[in-house]
C-alpha cells in the first residue's frame, strides 16, 4: 500500500515532537508540601487566604491538590508512597476508625486550646464549620418554607425535592427532624422511622452527587427545594445570582477537619501549617469569601459576611452530626441507604 | 456493492437507508454540539439556554498552565498506551482469529477480563503493584490504560482475522514468502481496518479514563479527564465545555482535510 | 465456497506453535493485570483478619446486591441489543451508500469519540432534564403543557449510553462488510435469490461476525459504567460499580469491595460463556 510508509512517517514525526516537547508538567520536588481539599470555591479560598500567605512566611513550597479521596489515601498509606501532607476532610473522616491511616496530630506544636470544644481530637481538628441547609427557588415556591417539615410537605410546597446522595450526608437526619424528633435527641439514628418519612416524598426525590450539581438543580427551578451545603446555597444566591433563598433553621452543622497521612515526608512542616491555618488571625480569613465560621474563639470572621454564618443563626434550631455514631454505623446507614433508594416504593 | 439489478429498488434502499440514519446522526452529533453554545455562555454554571456571549473561558482554559500541561500528559499517555495495545494485541488478535488452539478460550477470556472486574477495585490494585514495580507517571498509567485498552485491539483485530482468506496467505508462502514477510506484507495490509478500529478504541480509551487515572494520577501530573472530573463535580464552569468544543472542533478539522484530500476516495 | 471455509490442519505449513502471537500479550497481562487483580481481591478473604468467606456470604446474601447486579445486566443487555441494530443498519448504510456519503457517516460515527465520556454524559442531562432543550423545544412548539420527565428514567440511561457505545458496533460491522465478497452476492442473485433472501442467507451470515464482536465489547463495556447511569439514571437505574465504589470510598471496606468484584466479574464472565455457546460459533472454525 503506498499510503503505508507515509503514515508511519507521520506517526515517527508525531512521537519525535512529543518527545521534544518540554516537560511542562514540572518535575516532582521532593521538598513540596501538598495539601488536598474538596476542590472548587473551596478550594480557591484556601489557595489564596492561608497558602499563600503560608508560603510568604515559612519558604516552603505548597501544591494545593482538588479532591479528596479516602481510597487514594489508604492506598498511599499502604503502599508506603505517602504523597499528601495535609489532607482536609470532612466530618466522617479523621475519628479514631481511621487510625490505621493517620498520623496523631502533635499538639505539642498545634495549639488547640482555643478551638471549639469537642472539634479537636487525636487525628483530627476542625479548621471550618458549615452546615446543610434548606434552600429553594424562589419561584417555584408561593411562600418561603420554615424548615424540614415544609421539605416533606408536597401539598403545601408542590415540586421535587433535591437530597445529598450519601447515606451519611444528612437525609436520614433531615427526616427524623421534620417527622418531629427534637434536634437534641436524633442519635442512634431511627433509621425504620426516617425512612417512613422519606416514603412519603419519594416520588418527587431527586439525588444530586456533587454540590455543583445541588446549586445547579434548585437555581434552574429543576427541583423547587434542595438540601445542600450552606456555601453552595450562598454561592447560587449570591454569585450565581439565581433566584433562590435558604433557611437556617434546621440547619445541622459540621465541620471539615484537618489530618496528616500516615508515612507523610513531611509530618514535621505539615503539623506546623495546621497550627497556622488553626491560629487567630488566619482562622477566620476564609469567611471573606465563602460563608463558613472559624473553629478558633478568638477568630473573629469578615464583617460583611457575618449574617450569612450558621453560627450566627443557632437561635433558629440548630443540630450537629454525631461523627463518631455515624462512623461506627457506616457499614449499616449505606446498606439500609442503598437498599432503600434502590428498592420500589 | 449490489450488482446494478433493479436499480429503480436500489434507489429506494438507498432513500430509505439514508431516512433512517438522519435521528442516527442526530443522536450521535448531538451532545457534542450542544456543548458548543455552552462553551461561549455568560452563565457561571453549565446551563441551557445559554445567557451572552463570551470568549473568557476559551482565554481561562488557553491561559491556563494545569490545563494545557494536562492536555499534554493525556496525549502522551494515550499514545503510549495505544503503541503498547497494538504491539502486544495486533499478534494475539491474530492468533486468535486464524485457528483454533487448546487454551484459547480460556486465554480469549482472560484478555477480557479487564474490562470485566470493575475499574474501581482493579484501580486499587495496579496503584498498589505499579508502586512496587516502580511504574509511575507517564509509564504506570499508559501501562494500565494499555491492559483495558488491548481487548479492543484483540476483538476487532480477531474477528476481521476470522474473515481473512487463508488461500491468500498459503499463496503468498508457496510463492516463496517467509512467514514475516507474509505477517507484514499480506496479513497486516489486509487487516488493516480492523487494526485502525482498535487503534482508535485503544487511543480513546484511554483518553476519556478517568477511575484508573485518579489512582496514578500526581499532583504534578495530571490528565485532561483527572481535571474535568474534578472541575465538573465541584463548580460546572463552562471552561469544561471551551475543553470539549476545542476537542472537537480540532478533530472536525483533521477529518474535514482528510476527507478533501485526494486520498480519501476509495 | 463458504466465506469463512477453513478447518484446523490448514496451516500446517507454519513453523511456530498455534496462539504464540498471545505470548507477549499473556505475560504482559500476567504482570500488569493479574497481580493487581489478585492483590486487590485477595482482600476479600483477608479483610477484616482471617475474614475467610463470610465477605462472600454477606454479599451473596445481600438483596440489594442482588437488585443492583440484575439492573446493570439488564441495562447492558437492552443497550446492547439496541446498539448492535442501530450499528448495523447503520455500517449497512456505510456499505450500500459508498463514496462521499461513506466517509461522511463514518466521521459522523467517531467524531463523538473526541467530546469526553464525562461531558458527554453532562451534556445529555442538559438536553434531557425538565429545564433542558428537549423540554425546552417541546413547551415552546405548546406540544406539552407541562415538562416530560425524561431524565433519571432507563430511557435516558439506554439513550446516554448507547450514543456513547454506537461507535463501537459501527465500525467492526463495517469491518466485516468491507471484508465482504460482493462475488457471492452476485451468484446469489444469477442463481435466482430475490434481495431479501440474498441478504438473510448470503451477506447477514457473512457479516454478522462482525457485529457480534462489536456487541461482545458493548455489553462487557456496559457493565462496567458507572458516570452515565448515575448522572442519567433514576434511583431505581444505578449500577452495580456504585455499591462497590461506596464500599471502596467511603466506607473503606475494601474486603466487601473484592467480594463483591470478584461476584460481578464472576457472573459476568459465566455470561460471556452462555452467549458464546450461543452466538460464538461465528468465531469457531468451521463452514458458515
Amino acid at each position: 500500500m503506498r499510503q503505508q510508509p507515509r503514515l508511519v512517517f507521520a506517526i515517527a514525526v508525531a512521537c519525535a515532537a512529543l518527545a521534544a516537547c518540554p516537560d511542562a508538567s514540572g518535575a516532582a520536588d521532593p521538598q513540596t508540601l501538598v495539601w488536598v481539599d474538596g476542590g472548587g470555591a473551596y478550594h480557591d479560598d484556601v489557595q489564596l487566604q492561608l497558602l499563600t500567605p503560608w508560603r510568604a512566611l515559612s519558604g516552603d513550597k505548597i501544591v494545593s491538590v482538588a479532591g479528596t479521596d479516602n481510597a487514594k489515601l489508604r492506598a498511599m498509606v499502604e503502599a508506603k508512597r505517602v504523597v499528601w501532607d495535609v489532607y482536609n476532610g470532612d466530618n466522617t473522616w479523621g475519628t479514631d476508625l481511621d487510625a490505621k491511616w493517620l498520623l496523631p496530630l502533635d499538639y505539642s506544636v498545634i495549639h488547640k486550646d482555643r478551638i471549639l470544644p469537642g472539634f479537636a481530637s487525636k487525628y483530627r481538628v476542625a479548621n471550618m464549620i458549615y452546615s446543610i441547609q434548606l434552600a429553594y427557588n424562589t419561584d417555584a415556591v408561593k411562600s418561603a418554607p420554615s424548615g424540614w417539615a415544609d421539605f416533606f410537605d408536597l401539598k403545601k410546597f408542590p415540586g421535587k425535592r433535591a437530597v445529598m446522595d450519601y447515606s451519611a450526608g444528612g437525609i436520614f437526619e433531615i427526616a427524623l427532624l421534620a417527622d418531629g424528633v427534637p434536634p437534641g435527641q436524633l442519635y442512634p439514628l431511627d433509621i425504620d422511622r426516617a425512612i417512613r418519612k422519606l416514603n412519603t416524598i419519594k416520588p418527587a426525590l431527586v439525588f444530586w452527587a456533587s454540590g455543583a450539581q445541588s446549586e445547579d438543580l434548585v437555581g434552574s427551578g429543576e427541583v423547587a427545594m434542595v438540601m445542600t451545603y450552606n456555601a453552595r446555597a450562598y454561592d447560587v444566591k449570591h454569585v450565581q445570582k439565581k433566584p433562590v433563598d435558604y433557611v437556617f433553621g434546621g440547619q445541622i452543622l459540621a465541620a471539615a477537619y484537618l489530618t496528616v497521612p500516615l508515612g507523610s515526608q513531611h509530618a514535621a512542616e505539615a503539623m506546623k501549617l495546621i497550627d497556622y491555618v488553626l491560629s487567630k488571625d488566619a482562622n477566620g480569613k476564609l469567611s471573606t469569601a465563602l460563608p463558613v465560621a472559624p473553629s478558633n474563639q478568638d477568630s473573629v470572621p469578615d464583617p460583611s459576611m457575618r449574617a450569612e454564618l450558621p453560627t450566627s443563626h443557632l437561635a433558629d434550631g440548630y443540630t450537629m452530626f454525631d461523627d463518631q455514631w455515624i462512623s461506627e454505623n457506616a457499614k449499616m446507614l449505606e446498606a439500609r441507604y442503598e437498599a432503600w433508594k434502590s428498592s420500589a416504593l | 456493492m449490489t450488482s446494478g439489478v433493479d436499480t429503480a429498488g436500489e434507489r429506494r434502499t438507498r432513500y430509505a437507508l439514508a431516512v433512517l440514519l438522519v435521528p442516527v446522526v442526530v443522536l450521535l452529533l448531538a451532545p457534542s454540539l450542544v456543548v458548543i453554545p455552552m462553551s461561549v455562555s455568560n452563565s457561571l454554571v453549565l446551563s441551557w439556554p445559554p445567557q451572552g456571549f463570551t470568549l473568557h473561558w476559551y482565554g481561562k482554559l488557553f491561559g491556563s498552565a494545569e490545563w494545557l500541561a494536562s492536555a499534554q500528559n493525556s496525549l502522551e499517555v494515550a499514545a503510549a498506551s495505544t503503541v503498547i495495545c497494538l504491539l502486544l494485541g495486533v499478534p494475539a488478535g491474530i492468533a486468535f482469529g486464524l485457528r483454533d488452539w487448546p487454551g484459547k478460550q480460556l486465554a480469549l477470556a482472560m484478555v477480557v477480563t479487564p474490562v470485566v472486574i470493575p475499574t474501581i477495585v482493579l484501580a486499587i490494585g495496579m496503584y498498589a503493584v505499579y508502586a512496587r514495580l516502580g511504574l509511575a507517571d507517564l509509564w504506570g498509567l499508559a501501562a494500565g490504560h494499555a491492559m483495558i485498552g488491548v481487548p479492543f485491539v484483540v476483538i476487532t483485530t480477531m474477528s476481521a482475522a476470522r474473515q481473512l482468506n487463508p488461500v491468500l496467505l498459503l499463496a503468498a508462502r508457496s510463492l516463496g514468502a517467509p512467514p514475516p514477510r507474509v505477517f507484514l506484507h499480506v496479513t497486516l495490509p489486509l487487516l488493516r481496518f480492523a487494526i485502525l478500529s482498535g487503534t482508535v478504541f485503544a487511543f480513546v480509551t484511554s483518553w476519556d479514563e478517568v477511575v484508573i487515572a485518579n489512582f496514578l494520577t500526581t499532583p504534578t501530573f495530571q490528565t485532561i479527564p483527572v481535571q474535568m472530573w474534578n472541575q465538573l463535580t465541584e463548580g460546572v464552569d463552562p471552561t469544561v465545555a471551551a475543553m470539549a468544543t476545542t476537542l472537537f472542533a480540532v478533530t472536525t478539522g483533521l477529518m474535514i482535510a482528510l476527507m478533501c484530500s485526494p486520498r480519501a476516495r476509495r | 465456497m463458504a466465506c469463512v471455509a477453513r478447518s484446523a490442519g490448514q496451516g500446517r505449513s507454519w513453523e511456530l506453535p498455534p496462539g504464540i502471537g498471545t505470548w507477549p500479550l499473556l505475560a504482559a497481562l500476567g504482570v500488569l493485570f493479574v497481580w493487581p487483580a489478585v492483590a486487590i481481591i485477595s482482600s476479600s478473604v483477608t479483610e477484616p483478619a482471617d475474614a475467610g468467606l463470610s465477605n462472600f456470604r454477606a454479599v451473596l446474601s445481600d438483596p440489594t446486591f442482588a437488585r443492583f447486579v440484575g439492573n446493570t445486566l439488564r441495562t447492558a443487555v437492552l443497550v446492547s441489543a439496541v446498539a448492535g441494530t442501530i450499528g448495523y443498519v447503520y455500517a449497512y448504510a456505510m456499505y450500500r451508500l459508498g463514496g462521499r456519503w461513506r466517509t461522511v457517516l463514518m466521521n459522523c460515527a467517531l467524531l463523538p469519540f473526541w467530546t469526553s465520556l464525562l461531558v458527554r454524559s453532562f451534556a445529555w442531562t442538559v438536553i434531557l432534564r425538565d429545564t433542558g432543550i428537549v423540554n425546552w423545544g417541546l413547551l415552546h412548539l405548546g406540544l406539552v403543557s407541562h415538562p416530560v420527565g425524561l431524565l433519571r428514567t432507563p430511557f435516558a440511561v439506554v439513550i446516554g449510553m448507547t450514543q456513547i457505545l454506537l461507535p463501537f458496533t459501527i465500525l467492526p460491522a463495517y469491518a466485516s462488510m468491507a471484508a465482504f465478497d460482493p462475488d457471492l452476492l452476485r451468484a446469489a442473485r444469477s442463481l435466482g435469490a430475490g434481495p431479501a433472501s440474498a441478504f438473510w442467507r448470503v451477506f447477514f451470515p457473512c457479516t454478522r461476525v462482525g457485529v457480534v464482536a462489536g456487541l461482545l465489547l458493548v455489553f462487557v463495556l456496559s457493565l462496567g459504567y458507572f458516570i452515565t447511569p448515575v448522572l442519567l439514571g433514576g434511583p431505581r437505574d444505578q449500577p452495580v460499580a456504585v455499591l462497590i465504589n461506596a464500599q471502596v470510598t467511603t466506607a473503606l471496606d475494601w474486603g466487601a469491595a473484592g467480594a463483591m468484584a470478584a461476584i460481578v466479574t464472576a457472573v459476568v464472565l459465566l455470561c460471556l460463556v452462555a452467549g458464546w455457546r450461543l452466538v460464538g460459533g461465528v468465531f469457531l472454525a468451521g463452514p458458515a
